[in-house]
Parts: structure tokens; sequence; C-alpha cells
């Protein structure tokens, strides 16, 4: 029985074939977003509205000769993808939509969720390193710079909610009672919330390398970065992973910052996804409101501000708990 | 609140549930399409590195080549453990406030490294 329910859990709901589909809804919404503000139609012919796009997109990639260059390390280039999927997949069950206590929740999840969440930018600096081509090398080295600098900022922020729930499970985190208490505890909560919710959601978006931070893989300068040797299924598995990773980074961020309410499992999994889809908006109206900076402007910018600013704020959140005693 | 490690037996499951899933698609991605769509005929000039077209300037990328940011590296090492301290603390340090103090000492230690190598200018692309 049990093995049956752990199987189906890492297989089916919150697992796999669930984290599949909501990949590929999310795509599919996010380039309908971009495509709607930047005055085209994105994604038309393929199912309804275009909705099986991303799924065609995958197929094809699956159909497509699979190369391994003559100079990479065979093994290393052939298993970084599986790496990176694995972690964004485990990463994924974490997020409590349908709660088997023992595997996707325990004390100190939080922290081995953002963990999770950090190996898919460490497989793919590898994945470039053993491509052993120029515009890889050059790509991975800007990817790990990159992680260098929102990394931080991203644990910060993650600490806020921790420290007003009193915390570090996420569910606990969810069932906090955040609109008990005197007014101006909550208005310095709320406070707190948004700045952190601010820094974690422009860290997810370093995290996808995306527009505006997008300079790993920016196909002007490096041609595909890291990728630029991967074609066919294992590209196809990065691709989905990247997706993946939108996903479950979102629903992270969805579930720590933004309110929650006590109304029951199979509500509150409808609520969770409902708030997972806002952040996603939001990173699509990051995407179509920036251009793209350089690696050096990214450094500076994590460093001298969104790492000050958070950190200032957790300072803040500290007191305001100490003061409630 | 001390957590045995067994606790973490789970995530190690789900990390090797989830390789083996990836596993099983590449395999069986392998095995099932290239009878019927996948053409697999690689010749020397397909398995040479991309480099847009134009003959090969170098042979492979084992070159040495400079790391910009490694400061940002050592400091993104601090950092991340200084994170890694302070949320067990955080989520907990109600029930003893008086360690406040002592974390704060601890921070501000850090942020004077981190205002020195700001002045030092390590954060600054170096020529």
């Amino acid at each position: 029985m049990d093995v049956i329910k752990v199987a189906f859990f890492v297989l089916v709901f919150p697992g796999f074939l669930f984290q599949f589909v909501m990949a590929a809804a999310l795509e599919w919404m996010d380039r309908k977003l971009y495509a709607r503000m930047q005055n085209r139609v994105g994604p038309l012919y393929t199912g309804q509205s275009g909705f099986l796009q991303p799924v065609a997109d995958l197929v094809k990639l699956f159909a497509k000769e699979d190369l391994t260059p003559a100079a990479a390390d065979k093994f290393m280039f052939n298993l970084m993808p599986l790496v990176a999927l694995a972690a964004v997949c485990a990463s994924g069950l974490l997020v409590p939509l349908w709660p088997i206590k023992p595997f996707t929740s325990f004390p100190g999840d939080i922290i081995v969720d953002a963990y999770l969440l950090a190996i898919p930018s460490f497989a793919l600096f590898l994945a470039g390193w053993f491509s052993s081509s120029p515009f890889s090398l050059i790509g991975a080295s800007r990817v790990l710079t990159q992680l260098f600098a929102y990394e931080v900022p991203f644990f910060l922020a993650l600490l806020t909610p921790a420290v007003i729930a009193g915390s570090w499970q996420i569910t606990e985190i969810m069932a906090f009672r955040w609109w008990e208490g005197p007014w101006w505890s909550i208005a310095l909560r709320m406070v707190g919330q948004t700045i952190a919710f601010g820094v974690a959601v422009t860290c997810l978006q370093a995290k996808l390398e995306r527009v505006p931070f997008d300079a790993p893989e920016a196909e002007t300068e490096v041609v595909a970065g890291p990728l630029t040797e991967y074609s066919g299924k294992k590209y196809g598995i990065f691709r989905l992973e990247k997706n993946i990773l939108m996903y479950t980074g979102a629903a992270l961020v969805a579930a720590v910052f933004l309110p929650s309410f006590p109304i029951g499992a199979i509500l509150g999994g409808i609520w969770l996804i409902a708030k997972t889809l806002v952040v996603v908006a939001i990173l699509s109206v990051i995407r179509a409101s920036f251009a793209r900076i350089r690696i050096d402007q990214i450094v500076v910018f994590s460093w001298k501000y969104l790492a000050p600013l958070s950190l200032l704020q957790f300072l803040v959140v500290l007191v305001l708990k100490a003061q409630q005693g | 609140m001390i957590q045995p490690p067994a606790s973490f037996l789970p995530v190690l499951i789900l990390l090797l549930l989830a390789l083996f899933v990836g596993a099983a698609i590449l395999v069986l991605s392998g095995i099932i399409l290239p009878r019927f769509l996948k053409p697999h005929n690689p010749r020397e000039g397909k398995l040479t590195p991309y480099e847009c077209g134009v003959p090969l300037l170098q042979d492979g990328a084992r070159h040495r080549y400079s790391v910009k940011f490694y400061l940002v590296a050592m400091l993104f090492i601090l950092f991340d453990v200084e994170v890694a301290f302070l949320l067990p603390w955080a989520v907990q340090y109600k029930t003893h406030l008086a360690s406040f103090w002592g974390m704060l000492l601890f921070v501000a230690t850090l942020l004077i490294g981190y205002v020195y190598a700001w002045g030092k200018g390590a954060l600054d692309w170096e020529r």
C-alpha cells in the first residue's frame, strides 16, 4: 500500500506527470502573455489556442538527431540533463500540494528545497564545462557568476517568512495565522513580506535565466551559452527542466510569501496553484518589460542593492519578532 | 529540536526516483524513437564544437581564461554559510532573546568584511 502510495505520489500527482502538465501549461501561459504584451498572438494552431504547443515542441526535440560532440566528456555530458531534471522534480515534490507527511514535510524542508533549486545551475555549469566548446565555457562561467549574485538575496528573502512564522517547515509557514496580532505588527509583517517577495521574484527570474538576467544564455553573444552543444532529446530534457523549474520555483515563492488560508487540503491545493499562476504572470511581465543587462551589472545589482535590502528588512523582521516577545 | 539524519532520507529517495524517471525517458526514447523518426548519421563535421560555421580557431576549449568576479565567489561562500547559520537560529531565537546580540555581532562582522570588499572594488568588473 505504502509503496503504491509513494509511487503514485512521485510519478503521478504532485510528482512527475503533474509537474510535466504544469510545466507545459505554464510555458503556454508565459508565451501567450509575453506575446500579447508584444502585440503578437503567440502559439495558435496546436490544440485550443496553441495550448499543446509546448508539448509539440518537446516531441519535436525528442525526434531530432542526438549528437554528442567528439571533444566532450561523454558520461558527464549525458548525465547533467538528468541531474538537473531530478533536482527540480524532487524540489517540486516538497511543495505541499498533497502532503504525505514523511515525504513532503519535515522541519527544515524550506532550506532543502532552496538548495535543490540551486542544483540545476551547477548542473548547467558542468554541462557547459564538459561540452568543451568556447561558447559553452563562457556561458558556464556566466551561469556560476550569476548564481553567486542572486543566491544570497534569495536565501535572505526566504528567511523572512520563516522568521515571521517562527518555523522552517513550509506547511507550518503556510499554516501561520498572519492576520492575528496588533495592527502595527500585521502591517510591518506585510511590508516585510512584500519587500522579500519582490527580492525573491527577482532572484527567481535570475535563477531561470530569463530576460533581463539572461546573460548566460544570451543568443546574440554566446549562441546558447552552456547549452550550445546540446541537441535533440538532451536539449529537450534541459528545456523541460527549465519549465519545471519555473513551476517549482514559483510554487515555492507563492507558498511562503503569498497569503494562505485554512480552507482544507483540496481548496488549499487549488489556491496554491492559483498563486503560482500569479507569480508566473509577474515573471512574464518582468520578461516583457526589461532588456538584457550585462553580467557585471547583474552582479552589481544584486550585491549592492538586493542583498543589503534583504538583509535590512530581515533585521527589521527580527526586531519585530523580538518585540512580540 | 535536533533532527536525526534519517528524516532527510525521503529527499534522497525522491532525488533518486526523479533521476530514475529522467533516465528512463532518455533511454526509452533512445530505443523507441530511432526506428521510426530519428536520424542517426554523425559525421566528423557535426561532432566538432560549434563556432558559428567558421573553421575552428582552436582545438578544444581547455584553455586558461580569465575568471572575473572570483572575489564575488568567495563573498558568496561566506554569505551562504552565514545564511545557513542564520536560518535555524532565526526561526527559534525567541526562546533565547539574549542570543540576538551575539548574532547581531556576527552579522556586523560579516558586514564589515562586505563593506571592505565593496570599497576595494571586488564588485566591479576588473580589467
